[in-house]
């Protein structure tokens, strides 16, 4: 893999600030469609399933256009997706093993995907041409997972009992390590915000709350309480220590069709 | 874990362009009416479509076949000429 402003395949050498941000954005969105995928089917309603499988399909659409935004920063796009080890990843750690159950689903669309969210509004609202072209349209499609997810998130919260214990749980267990990657407290971001390629901290942490606040209140979640989780941070990867499962790396690799790739 | 699904059927209606008419496309089950709205735009995803709307099912009153999926919604004494 060449790259100009690093290498994501080589440790030896850290990509730059810009690419960091794309490579995060982009396997964050390639793990949450594999979780999402793992539910079309065994979730509540048909519904339900079918809006799962629409959910993952934009988010690997989304990861698709994010990758080819490394072109011209000097990587192979293709080598990017399709050769890289799990520690390699810069996914968020809430994603590295699959949801346990319907709660750990909606606690992921609601915190991991809405942070997604805020940082795509973050990264479009800065000046990086190709990400204030193509990043609207993404988060015209992000409207409905956002639906999906606060009216889930209301339904299981309002039925109180285990189902709102759970998704408490669930919610809590994602948001330390996901409030870090959003807000990474380290040079390559502080670099990033100086040559406005996205917004200040503390508008994104602002927008975070207006998004998350009020939902995840309704959990018994005091959203301004929890601390980002910033133990072990790698700031390579920009995220705290693990990888993503083996099984979900080899299925956003695509290695079982690595033989047929025709591009 | 998941509460008793205590679900609604929306009728989904959608036109293509501004000035078609607006065109029953299907329906969807749903526990509410935001997630009727997430259903429906994502089961019926195949068209650009300009206008999507949902409507319950329990809302339809049926004019002059008293007889089909909206017979429940009938008035009294509202079964037909």
């Amino acid at each position: 893999m060449t790259g100009a402003g690093g290498d994501a395949g080589d440790r030896e050498t850290a990509p730059a600030p810009l690419s960091r941000h794309i490579l995060t954005l982009a396997d964050t969105k390639r793990l949450l469609g594999i979780r999402y995928s793992d539910w079309i089917l065994g979730s509540p309603s048909i519904e339900t399933g079918i809006a799962a499988s629409s959910m993952a399909q934009d988010e690997w659409g989304h990861a698709r256009l994010l990758y080819a935004m490394l072109k011209k920063q000097g990587f192979d796009p293709f080598e990017v997706e399709h050769t890289r080890p799990a520690g390699r990843y810069y996914s968020v750690p809430a994603l590295d093993r699959p949801f346990a159950d319907w709660a750990d689903f909606t606690a992921a669309v609601v915190v991991v995907d809405g942070a997604l969210s805020v940082a795509l509004e973050s990264f479009a609202a800065g000046n990086f041409a190709l990400a204030r072209s193509r990043i609207p349209k993404m988060l015209a499609e992000e409207e409905y997972h956002g639906r999906f997810g606060f009216a889930w998130f209301s339904r299981l919260a309002e039925a109180g009992g285990e189902a709102k214990a759970r998704l408490s749980e669930a919610a809590l267990a994602m948001l330390p390590s996901t409030l870090a990657w959003l807000l990474p407290d380290d040079d390559a971001y502080a670099s990033l915000v100086a040559e406005g390629r996205v917004l200040p901290e503390d508008r994104v942490r602002e927008r975070c709350l207006e998004r998350l606040a009020a939902v995840l209140a309704q959990a018994g979640i005091a959203l301004a309480g929890v601390r980002p989780a910033r133990k072990g941070w790698d700031p390579e990867r920009r995220r705290g220590p693990g990888a993503p499962g083996e099984e979900a790396v080899e299925r956003a690799r695509g290695d079982r069709n690595r033989s047929l790739f025709v591009e | 874990m998941t509460p008793g699904i205590d679900e609604s059927v929306y009728e989904v209606f959608a036109r293509k362009s501004r000035g078609d008419p607006l065109r029953h496309i299907g329906y969807v089950d749903a526990p509410g009416a935001e997630l009727a709205r997430v259903y429906a735009w994502k089961t019926y995803d195949e068209e650009n479509w300009f206008e999507m709307c949902v409507v319950p099912r329990s809302a339809v009153i049926p004019v002059n076949r008293p007889e089909g999926p909206w017979a429940p919604n009938l008035p009294a004494g509202g079964d037909g000429p």
